[in-house]
């Protein structure tokens, strides 16, 4: 790591660090100061815990290879975000949500988010461990893809929410889902699963959206502040990218 | 306000380790002007210990999965529920891999080249017509200019790819191919990537400062 790297590394944390204490605060105190834009596929959520309820028929979640302990343990923890919402709301259905991943190591994660959930309802005598569910294994697994369309089929699932790390195997299981009619929402931090998940769900998610799952069904302002911080980043970015692009330009004339 | 002690501990330690593994990113040793003075650190140690820990972890993890696998399956045998005759299948072929593997190594690999690779091979096959049905659908739901635009894109990225000559000499196709592979699909693709990597280090920095609760128990 050179100096410019460390030194940036350093302010870009920093930042972050402020701005998420700072917001969180201020957003504590006046619930309404920042309005979170539509997002289509979180608004289709209650309708797809609804039609579990009143068919009996448990959500689907999914992780797809999103790790604890790799590059992808902040997504993993942001799709259990995510599941937990989902869950506490299905958890006063008869069928419990199930969750598959391909991570060993995201399995305690997928049990106490489940755990959690039931836990919150005040109905933890119906939280069944066996509902987060391990299949083989690693990134573009074929055997997930094979295993989650025969779950879709066997446990009779009612919706598919797939946000976590897939490639393009997530056309196999999202097709599963359009042939069962299943309304579906999916979101990949990789760019095939991401392009799959585009052209298949009902209501696609981008990229970084699957962070904001927390924040549209959960509202609390840790959440919301969240949002806010990565919306500054995000301008904060742009807007460098286009001096060092003018600075180039003017470099390049003189 | 009450406050769970097994909560405030899982807090508590992911703070510190988060804390450590980081700074013995940012300080290691040699690592830009911070490190050059550094040149046996405590903390970089550390760092590394952890993170050999982590290795060992999820190598142990896998275990943990098939041992859920199992359970999943054996229950669902037992209760004879939905698809039991399928989790027959799997609970004889993970005893048939396991046996095969201690008492014959070759035969295992038959097994894995035979079976395994055979099924994986007509699943990718399968991959391709997922794919065009999933182009299909996304202009029978509902037609977008967007929906359009993605389908364009791909007809013309297809046809460019094809190994026919006579495509090959049509320099236009090959031209707009290259020119939308190297400018808007690789300036989509850092913009989502970076969307990705940003939201990865807030959501990181809330883990840092003990915001995110999704582990606390």
């Amino acid at each position: 790591m050179d100096d410019t790297t460390q030194a940036v590394s350093i302010l870009f944390l920093t930042l972050t660090f402020a701005c998420l204490v700072i917001l969180t605060q201020f957003i504590r105190r006046r619930r309404d100061l920042f309005a979170l834009r539509r997002i289509p596929a979180y608004e289709s959520v209650p309708a797809m815990v609804g039609r579990s309820i009143e068919t009996g028929r448990p959500l689907h979640l999914s992780f797809g290879s999103a790790e604890i302990g790799s590059q992808t343990t902040v997504l993993a923890a942001a799709s259990a975000e995510l599941a937990y919402e989902v869950t506490q709301r299905a958890a006063i259905g008869d069928s419990s949500p199930i969750i598959t991943f391909t991570a060993g190591s995201t399995l305690p994660l997928a049990q106490d988010t489940l755990r959690r959930a039931y836990q919150y309802r005040g109905l933890s005598e119906r939280y069944s461990a066996i509902n987060a569910r391990w299949l083989p294994a690693g990134e573009n697994s074929l055997a997930f893809a094979a295993g989650v369309t025969g779950l879709l089929g066997d446990d009779r699932a009612a919706a598919n929410v797939l946000a976590g790390s897939f490639g393009l195997e997530l056309a196999l299981i999202m097709e599963a889902g359009v042939r069962r009619r299943l309304p579906q929402i999916a979101v990949s931090d990789r760019l095939q699963g991401q392009a799959v998940a585009y052209v298949f769900a009902d209501e696609p998610l981008i990229g970084e959206e699957v962070f904001a799952g927390g924040a549209y069904l959960g509202d609390s302002a840790v959440q919301v502040g969240q949002l806010v911080t990565l919306d500054i980043l995000r301008w904060l970015l742009i807007f460098t990218l286009i001096a060092s692009f003018a600075i180039a330009a003017r470099n390049t004339g003189g | 306000m009450r406050l769970r002690l097994g909560s405030a501990l899982a807090t508590a330690i992911t703070i510190a380790i988060g804390l450590i593994v980081l700074l013995g990113l940012l300080i290691e040793p040699g690592a830009g002007q911070l490190g050059s003075n550094v040149e046996d650190s405590p903390i970089a140690d550390v760092t590394s210990v952890l993170l050999s820990l982590t290795t060992v972890l999820l190598a142990f993890m896998i275990l943990v999965g098939v041992l859920n696998l199992l359970g999943v399956h054996l229950l669902r045998l037992i209760g004879r529920r939905r698809g039991a005759p399928y989790s027959l299948v799997l609970i004889i072929g993970f005893g048939a891999a396991v046996g095969t593997y201690i008492a014959r190594r070759e035969t295992s690999m038959v097994i894995l080249e035979t079976v395994q690779f055979s099924i994986e091979s007509a699943l990718a096959g399968l991959l391709l017509f997922s794919l065009v049905f999933g182009a299909y659908r996304m202009m029978y739901r509902r037609v977008t200019w967007t929906g359009v635009l993605f389908i364009i894109v791909v007809l013309i990225v297809l046809i460019g790819a094809l190994p026919v000559d006579v495509l090959r000499d049509i320099e236009a196709i090959a031209e707009v191919r290259a020119w939308l592979m190297e400018v808007p699909v690789s300036a989509g693709a850092r913009g989502i990537l970076l969307g990705i990597a940003l939201a990865t280090i807030v959501a990181g920095m809330r883990v840092l400062i003990g915001q995110d609760r999704s582990y606390r128990g």
